[in-house]
């Protein structure tokens, strides 16, 4: 004889789960009155089911946890933007596509059909493949998705250029100014970035390049995946291999394998005019001076205002003076947002007092006289 | 058991508050279903490692779009499926096969309980009572887990593990019956206890 039938195992998994109805509830309490044997089952039975109450948890140890996912939950990732054009003493905004939803989706085509315009030529006359030019103009940001549904941001005054017939096979761009990239895996094709000095095979990746001809370095930083970095004028040197948080500066002017730069990694021992620095690891995309200008934002990461003036100048589409040599060799570390030139001259001159004067374009910056 | 009850109205006001981007309210969250989540994770997946990262994963993807929260109906639902889907993608990518999700393939881990100090229960009886469970077919015994460790109703796992309500109840059923059944012998040698009864 079973010591608990079908009706009383139902009954007791509902009492105990609090599914019964209180008419339930009696029945099952008739039938543990009948069956007394069933009844030390059902003491036991409800003793075990309750011994998990002590579901414990370690506290601090999860606190630890919940602080680990919100940083990497708020470790903001490049949303696609669209262009905005480029007023004056304005920084370009770049419109989340959170904000913007299905309005995004009607505008992004129109974007790309305006930034489009093909302007399709014969780069070379004896290369019959057209190319699509994509520039961002001073002051402006761009989006961009291309053929094979990697991303590609553009800097402001910035230049991607790719042959038309850029498809899943054929992956190569040449760019002036500065990008950030993010590239679709490919294992059979890989994606490469041609510069002016350098070329950068991708494997599947995320990274910034930032090689404006006015600069003197070419910068390459990676956040995610490996890349491989060749100097074009000596192909047979050294390849470098960027990891996630690798910054590698090529100098332009040493470019010349015979010279050798001060290094801090091993690996740039090899590479002559490669210096590779890792970043912090923990430091959110956004807070990267590399990388804040995807997300509208411009930081400052202790050089001084005359090493960023070209930033400012890309920033804002102004052209800047230094009227004397006394001014802007103070380190700034700032981050800049959504501050219009002034705004953002009048936070600077907290860090180092100066004057300024702004005309149309053309902003002078001289010494302030104590 | 008041798990339940007093969850409804806690978790509509942490979803109105969590949308608003409140940090507390999701920390409060996160504790009320950390644990439990991740043993569900880790019934599914079997590791550690994978469970922990899975349940990252799903409260990563809630904090990123906090302000839609509040569209959903049964955050416990939505937090058991958004494991269960994750943890079995998890299993597929890895397996490279399709698994069914009808967890009959699945041996399921259920927590250890405490060792029972002043209780009715023997360390005895409790061994049985535990090779009993895991002696449940698979399903029953993922349908016995969640309703008796995570304290939710049938309805509700009806819905994650997609099967009816009446299926979770007989399932209920055949698993208090094969319990019942495993430790039996043991209520023969308590005499004792249906003659307190009087």
């Amino acid at each position: 004889m079973a010591m608990v039938n079908e009706r009383f195992a139902q009954l007791i998994a509902r009492r105990l789960s609090g599914e019964a109805t209180p008419d339930e509830l009696q029945e099952l309490e008739c039938l543990l009155k009948e069956h007394p044997q069933s009844h030390n089952f059902f003491e036991i039975f409800s003793e075990y089911w309750q011994l998990n109450g002590e579901l414990e948890s370690d506290a601090i140890q999860e606190d630890v946890h919940f602080q680990q996912i919100i940083a990497i939950a708020e470790k903001e990732t490049p949303e696609p933007v669209e262009v905005t054009h480029q007023k004056l003493s304005k920084p370009a905004r770049v419109v989340s596509l959170k904000n913007l939803l299905v309005a995004a989706a009607i505008i992004g085509v129109i974007v790309l059909s305006y930034v489009f315009i093909p302007r399709s030529q014969a780069l070379d006359k004896n290369d019959v493949a057209q190319s699509e030019i994509l520039t961002a103009k001073p002051g402006a940001r761009i989006y961009m998705l291309l053929p094979d549904g990697s991303k590609v941001w553009l800097n402001s005054e910035s230049r991607l250029e790719y042959k038309k017939k850029f498809n899943d096979s054929i992956r190569e761009v040449t760019l002036e100014g500065e990008g950030f990239f993010e590239v679709v895996k490919h294992k059979q094709h890989p994606f490469i970035v041609h510069t002016s000095d350098i070329d950068i095979k991708v494997l599947g990746t995320a990274f910034n390049v930032k090689s404006y001809p006015k600069e003197s370095c070419i910068e390459t930083t990676l956040l995610r995946g490996l890349i491989e970095v060749t100097n074009k004028k000596d192909p047979s040197s050294t390849k470098v291999l960027l990891y996630p948080h690798d910054k590698l500066v090529f100098n332009k002017e040493t470019g010349n394998p015979n010279r050798i730069l001060p290094t801090r990694t091993q690996n740039v021992a090899m590479s002559k005019p490669f210096e590779k620095t890792t970043l912090s690891k923990n430091i959110a995309d956004s807070a990267l001076a590399e990388t804040s200008w995807l997300f509208n934002k411009l930081v400052f990461d202790g050089q001084t205002l005359r090493q960023s003036a070209a930033k400012l100048e890309r920033w804002y589409n102004v052209n800047i003076h230094f009227r004397d040599d006394k001014v802007g060799n103070m380190p700034i570390r700032y981050p800049l947002s959504n501050e219009t030139i002034e705004e953002a001259l009048n936070a600077l001159q907290y860090i180092e007092p100066f004057n300024y004067r702004i005309n149309g374009n053309e902003i002078d910056i001289w010494r302030k006289r104590s | 058991m008041n798990f339940k009850s007093t969850n409804e109205t806690l978790l509509l006001s942490l979803k109105e508050k969590i949308a608003d981007g409140d940090q507390n309210s999701f920390r409060q969250l996160f504790h009320l279903y950390a644990k439990k989540l991740t043993q569900f994770a880790f019934a599914i997946v079997k590791s550690n490692d994978a469970a922990r990262e899975i349940v990252d994963e799903v409260f990563i993807k809630i904090w990123r779009n906090k302000s839609s929260i509040t569209t959903i109906q049964n955050l416990t639902i939505y937090l058991y499926t958004a494991i269960k889907n994750t943890s079995l993608n998890y299993l597929s990518a890895r397996a490279r096969e399709n698994m069914v999700e009808s967890f009959d393939f699945f041996s399921v881990q259920l927590s250890d309980n405490n060792s029972p100090e002043k209780t009715l229960i023997t360390s005895e009886i409790l061994k049985k009572i535990n090779t009993a469970i895991d002696e449940l077919p698979p399903r029953c015994k993922m349908v016995f887990k969640l309703v008796r460790e995570d304290g939710l109703s049938y309805k509700e796992v009806g819905a994650i593990l997609k099967i009816s309500p009446k299926t979770v109840d007989a399932q209920m059923m055949i698993a208090v019956k094969q319990i019942s059944e495993k430790v039996k012998t043991d209520f023969d040698y308590f005499p004792n206890r249906s003659i307190k009864k009087n």
